[in-house]
């Protein structure tokens, strides 16, 4: 059980690190791909651009870090939760474009990623839960 | 420190970073970059006859297109283009158009059909449905 927490652990570790790592190497592009959204303008759209992808990267690091594992699943959940909003709103809309969550060169539909970030969600449940059990 | 702490904190680092981030890239341009084939709306008033292509998603083709648009997206690429040839006069240049500004299907799908037909006019139309969606239709 031990080892496939950590592996599970590990594996949400290396995603995160991954989107957050690839998008930083392209904020213009990813700052695009927010735009694509049609749903905030500009500067708004180039903060996003910049604060996503971090707070990805610094949750990922967060996973691995005993004390700050229960924080960084909580920003995960919370960020995922909204992303599943604005992915609903783009469906709803009819909007044909690349979701953005690898950064340019990963390119995944709207419905992909939102059955993605389900599954996503879950594992991270999974996490809080047996990180709880652990501290009780 | 509780986990509500530990939260604020890990959102304070990233914004930290990402305030450092801004600060090492600068200003940047977010418009668009618009190739040759790029074309605005008013630019194209003056011409008598257009071929429009749709290259929306096929639910929001169907919801409501440009009177006379015909539907052609990368998934169904084979059914669209044959759908395509049959409406199109040669002396016809096409534009395609897709979501809006910062969508990418109408340049990819324009390109690919200049390759595949071997036809120079066709081009994309800058802002896609968002400008087009404003036109009165006859």
């Amino acid at each position: 059980m031990k080892k496939f927490k950590w592996l599970t652990i590990c594996a949400l570790s290396i995603f995160f690190m991954a989107a957050g790592g690839l998008k930083l190497l392209e904020p213009v592009e990813f700052a695009q791909a927010i735009l694509g959204y049609q749903l905030i303008e500009g500067n708004l759209a180039w903060a996003g651009a910049l604060m996503v992808p971090w707070m990805e990267v610094v949750a990922a690091i967060g996973l691995l870090a005993g004390r700050w594992r229960a924080a960084a699943c909580w920003l995960l959940l919370g960020m995922l939760c909204f992303f599943e909003v604005i992915l609903l709103s783009a469906l709803y809309r009819g909007l044909d474009i690349d979701c953005g969550c690898l950064g340019t060169n990963a390119s995944s539909s709207v419905s992909f990623a939102l059955m993605r970030n389900i599954l996503l969600i879950a594992i991270l449940l999974f996490v809080l839960k047996i990180n709880s059990a652990k501290s009780e | 420190m509780t986990v509500f702490r530990r939260l604020l904190l890990l959102i304070c680092i990233a914004g930290l970073c990402a305030l450092v981030q801004a600060l090492i890239i600068g200003r940047v341009d977010l418009s668009i970059e618009v190739d040759e084939w790029g074309v605005e709306l008013n630019e194209i008033n003056s011409w008598e006859s257009i071929l429009w292509v749709d290259a929306r998603s096929r639910d929001a083709y169907e919801e409501m297109h440009h009177d006379g648009a015909t539907h052609l997206s990368e998934d169904d690429w084979d059914t669209g283009l044959v759908d395509l040839l049959m409406e199109w006069d040669m002396d016809v240049p096409i534009i395609v158009y897709c979501d809006g500004l910062h969508c990418a299907n109408s340049r990819e799908i324009a390109s690919r059909l200049r390759t595949e037909i071997g036809e120079t006019r066709i081009y994309w139309l800058i802002g896609g449905w968002e400008v087009l969606k404003e036109v009165p239709t006859p």
